[in-house]
């Protein structure tokens, strides 16, 4: 996948209402490979958040006898973080409170599988 | 595995007598052919009918344990602690089961201090001595969500998320419910096959009860 591609997926996603962008991190390091964020969100602090973020919910889903962690979803007053791992990769996006999660989830899902088609 | 004429013929008795001590015996029976799910239902009905008889409350802990609904064998175990006098060993078994309850929701103190009473309760050394030892082989989810909770309280406060309201980690196999309580965390752990939106109920519904003081 290019990075075109990349950007093609995340844009898909920004298309649900209330999402105020999406990126592609490396869950490695927390370094964005691809972005859409809105300005004024600034990408490398959500990249690095994400990726913590994400790691320390894998280590619950193992201690909870799981073998990786899916979709991981943060609700918030003023808006939301849904992510997935995708390999190496983390699919983030972040959403205002218009956003309808349920359906977000879906959209996230989707991206993932286009990913790693 | 039990003799399946011994279910059918108490399956008859309790036909017959709805409110037959054979309930229990019953659900025993089904439980031990791995047939938790009418195990629990039988043992559910029989407490109902029989709400002061202690072990039927014992039994419906147990099952809900098997299942892994950590709130019910909660409510189950403190009926057995109100019901079973001074000296009843169930009283030692009730501690260490909530013991186990209090681990798995990720309330490591609420743990210690369950096998603190179930020692106090009679339980033989040994039996604490293996309890903790399960706990340890069974990991620390409570640090684990401890983390969790710092990296989400992190990400909200650098994205302009304000207050936190939950977080959901969806796995293979499982999900993990969290949600910020007045007393810390609630923690919530479902088989992935519970439906989302039951385990956020059982979630909310945890929130309150560590709210109102309820859960040891």
């Amino acid at each position: 996948m290019t990075g075109a591609d990349y950007t093609g997926t995340l844009r898909a996603l920004t298309r649900q209402r209330g999402v105020s962008g999406a990126l592609l991190v490396d869950g490695r390091d927390g370094i964005p490979i691809a972005s859409t964020l809105d300005v004024g969100i600034d990408a490398d602090t959500v990249a690095a958040v994400a990726a913590v973020l994400y790691d320390r919910a894998r280590q619950v889903a193992r201690d909870a006898g799981a073998t990786d962690a899916g979709v991981v979803h943060v609700e918030a007053a003023r808006g939301a973080l849904c992510a997935v791992g995708a390999g190496d990769f983390v699919l983030v996006a972040v959403a205002d409170p218009r956003a309808n999660l349920a359906l977000l989830r879906l959209a996230l899902l989707r991206a993932h599988r286009r990913l790693l088609a | 595995m039990p003799p399946p004429d011994a279910i059918r013929r108490l399956s008859d008795v309790l036909a017959r007598d709805p409110g037959s001590p054979a309930a229990l015996e019953l659900a025993e029976l089904l439980a031990g052919r791995g047939d938790v799910d009418a195990a629990r239902r039988v043992a559910t009905q029989a407490a109902a009918r029989h709400p002061l008889r202690a072990e039927a409350h014992d039994l419906v802990a147990r099952l809900a344990m098997r299942q892994e609904d950590w709130r019910a064998a909660h409510e189950a175990w403190c009926r057995v602690l109100s019901l079973a006098g001074a000296g009843d060993a169930r009283r030692a078994g009730a501690w260490l089961g909530r013991a186990y309850v209090a681990f798995r929701e990720g309330r490591p103190d609420a743990a210690e201090e369950a096998l603190t009473q179930a020692e106090a309760a009679g339980a033989s050394p040994d039996a604490v001595a293996a309890a903790r030892a399960r706990l340890r082989a069974e990991g620390t989810p409570g640090a684990a969500a401890t983390a969790l909770v710092a990296a989400v309280e992190q990400a909200a406060h650098h994205l302009g998320l304000g207050a936190w309201r939950q977080v959901v980690v969806e796995a293979d196999g499982r999900h993990v419910a969290i949600a910020p309580s007045e007393r810390g965390v609630a923690v919530v752990a479902a088989p992935a096959e519970e439906p989302l939106g039951l385990t956020l109920r059982r979630l909310d519904a945890a929130v309150r009860a560590v709210a109102a003081g309820g859960h040891a």
